[in-house]
């Protein structure tokens, strides 16, 4: 039986939007194709199993504000590892504001910066009081991606690299279409939550990264879920 | 300047409060126009002796309404805002009912719940005597975003003059007002119920607010209420001034023992756990208030044997349950479902806990729905489970994903629909438990009067 390891990162944190979904639809559509799971959590301050062990799928979701900034500090000591994994077109998928941490830095609302991992060129600005919130779909490479969005940021400045071409709502501000981060098998987009559940075709495509073997089909209620949602979205 | 415009807002808050009555546009449109003519009206009331403001995610309206009830029966008048809004518009629209023409509180206690996110539009507009907060969780995204976000919106505008009554279980609300003001805990002991790990699907504290270390337990009350300790920098919550204890479910009786030798004996609904934690709260801020314990003790009595949290009755033979579940609150919408383990017999579950009203509100963040412990619905004496909104294939994956067998499932997008199949199906052998987001009250209603057509057609 084939095994696949799905790593999540600071769960303690990363956890604001039910993006438990998220690691529980990818071992649901794997254990129903026959496959075995084994989901690691590291928590802050530990190593991380990516670092080096196998992590086949490593999900990184949203934290609060001031979480961030740990994070932040926590990762730079594994940038490398982390560089290695999206050249070695390892599969990771970060969600909400952990979209940030790969960008150059973010500025809080007093104008202070935090360096990030500076492992792309786009960076983020909080807003002060006001969560921005959205449902939108975008394009990635034919295919159309939903979700929900709940931030106290935007991004700014060039990306090289961008996920989706949004079709309905913003890109990763409000005066772009475009939208997160696409390299290899690195994926980072600021859509939150049960991204996966919500956009079951993509979560078939990111299974098959893994595994180029995996026939596993998606279930009937999440696919009419987001035909329902693509529908009434896109009218 | 200031003040004349003032007094024109009492004037016509008082003249839109009496015209809007007869239409139920009394309890919180004198406050949207009182606060376009005077914008600072809530500062410029003289307010009574004590004010007491009652905020957190759950249990706010519940706990508001047992301490005026307290306060009442200790012999004080109390101007409260039940009837209205939890935000300033809500507050100015209460006190005018109360206030003299030159603004002045004639009650001699304010009691008002407040909106975790209007902190700042009412805090700093007067200065409460007391805030309760009742305790801090995940709520809805879209308006609450995370715990933090809102500890943020209390703990910015809180004044050193203010003392705060806190849940010393909640690890995430019981740090407000750290080296601020003057702090009151209280908290529940451990009871037959309380676990050694969080069974519930959400812990919204899971590693250690000071040293950010994963977070140990003593033992969970639900979710992240119990007693949380950091076995790498010592942290654990202040010791409590109010504790509960001798928590008996079976009887739904307990006792509050107080520092200053305060022993209650107190009785709550049966089935409601949480209903001790908002006691234990009101007991606290009534001490405060100086009420004694046997107007406390008897007043806590009248309250818990009259309410109930759901409403049951039989309709066309059938019994039907109803249940308010907070939309896009997956804590209270966990709680409410345990009711589904703690009764016997065959029943069906109606699920119409998505916006029903997301035609106008927009399409809803089903994020909440991965949140929320269904675990309840896995009961064997559980037959159908029906559920109705636009977004029921969300919830239905949802199940799905977290391991719930399908054929169970009755998935309808049209309330009509769905009301049409439940009375078809119904049997007066079988409950039917339904649980109802607010704007979902009209569906509710529907299956209730097509219950009584089914029912007298049989007869």
């Amino acid at each position: 039986m084939k095994k696949i390891v799905i790593e999540l990162l600071y769960p303690e944190f990363n956890n604001l939007f039910g993006d438990r979904g998220n690691a529980e639809y990818l071992k649901s559509r794997l254990e129903k194709a026959g496959y075995e799971t084994e989901i690691i959590e590291t928590n802050l301050y530990e190593e991380p199993n990516f670092v080096n062990g196998e992590t086949d799928i490593l999900l990184i979701g949203p934290s609060t504000e001031k979480s961030q900034l740990l994070e932040i500090e926590e990762l730079k000591k594994y940038t490398d590892a982390i560089k290695n994994r999206i050249e070695n077109g390892k599969v990771t998928l970060a969600t909400g504001n952990a979209f940030e941490l790969f960008g150059s830095y973010i500025e809080n609302p007093n104008g202070e910066r935090t360096e990030c991992l500076c492992l792309f060129p786009y960076y983020a600005k909080q807003f002060s009081r006001l969560r921005f919130n959205d449902c939108a779909v975008g394009n990635f490479d034919g295919m159309k991606i939903t979700g929900f969005k709940n931030l106290l940021s935007h991004a700014y400045g060039e990306n090289p690299y961008p996920f989706l071409t949004m079709e309905k709502g913003i890109g990763m501000n409000k005066d772009e279409k475009i939208e997160g981060v696409h390299k290899n098998c690195f994926f980072a987009t600021y859509h939150t939550g049960p991204l996966l559940p919500l956009n079951p075709d993509f979560t078939t495509y990111l299974i098959k990264l893994c595994d180029s073997e995996f026939a596993g089909e998606p279930g009937t209620y999440e696919k009419t879920a987001y035909e329902m949602r693509i529908k009434e979205l896109l009218g | 300047m200031g003040k004349i415009r003032f007094l024109i807002a009492v004037i016509i808050g008082k003249i839109v409060y009496i015209i809007g009555k007869p239409f139920g546009r009394s309890t919180n449109l004198p406050g949207i126009i009182m606060l376009k003519i005077c914008p600072d009206a809530l500062s410029r009331f003289k307010m009574p002796q004590k004010t007491v403001c009652v905020t957190g995610t759950n249990g706010k309206t519940g706990t508001s309404n047992l301490l005026t009830h307290i306060i009442r029966n200790s012999g004080k008048s109390v101007i409260n805002n039940s009837k209205g809004s939890n935000m300033a518009t809500g507050l100015v629209s209460a006190l005018v009912t109360d206030s003299t023409l030159s603004g002045k509180i004639k009650s001699d206690v304010a009691v008002m719940e407040v909106d975790e996110r209007s902190s700042q539009f009412i805090y700093t507009r007067f200065t409460p005597d007391i805030i309760l907060c009742t305790n801090l969780f995940r709520d809805s995204i879209m308006r609450n975003g995370h715990s933090e976000f809102i500890f943020d919106k209390i703990n910015d505008y809180l004044s050193a003059d203010t003392t705060l009554v806190l849940n010393g279980n909640d690890g995430i609300s019981g740090l407000l007002g750290e080296n601020i003001c003057k702090r009151v805990f209280f908290s529940v002991d451990k009871t037959e119920r309380s676990t050694d790990e969080c069974k519930d699907t959400v812990c919204d504290l899971l590693a250690c607010p000071k040293c950010h270390r994963k977070l140990t337990y003593e033992y969970y009350h639900y979710n992240h209420i119990g007693v949380p300790k950091c076995e790498n920098c010592g942290f654990q919550m202040p010791e409590s001034d109010f504790v509960a204890t001798d928590v008996d479910f079976e009887n739904g009786t307990f006792k509050v023992v107080g520092k200053n030798g305060e022993n209650l004996a107190l009785s709550y609904q049966k089935g409601n756990f949480f209903n001790v934690f908002n006691i234990t709260g009101a007991v606290a801020v009534c001490r405060l208030l100086e009420i004694d314990t046997e107007t406390i003790e008897n007043s806590v009595e009248d309250i818990s044997s009259k309410t109930g949290r759901f409403d049951d009755a039989r309709f066309g033979g059938v019994e039907v349950v109803s249940m308010l579940s907070k939309n896009q609150n997956p804590i209270s919408c966990s709680q409410s479902l345990k009711y589904l383990d703690s009764t016997d017999g065959e029943k069906d579950v109606v699920l119409l806990i998505t916006d029903s009203n997301d035609s106008v509100h927009g399409h809803e963040d089903i994020s909440w729905l991965y949140d929320t412990d269904f675990s309840p619905l896995k009961n064997n004496n559980i037959k159908n489970i029906f559920i109705g909104g636009t977004r029921c294939y969300d919830l239905a994956a949802c199940l799905e994903i977290k391991g719930f067998g399908t054929e169970k499932l009755k998935l309808f997008t049209d309330y009509s629909d769905l009301a049409n199949e439940l009375v078809r199906e119904s049997d007066k052998d079988r409950k039917v438990v339904v649980y109802f987001e607010l704007y979902a009250t009209k569906v509710v209603k529907m299956i209730k009067d097509k219950m009584s057509i089914k029912g007298g057609e049989g007869e």
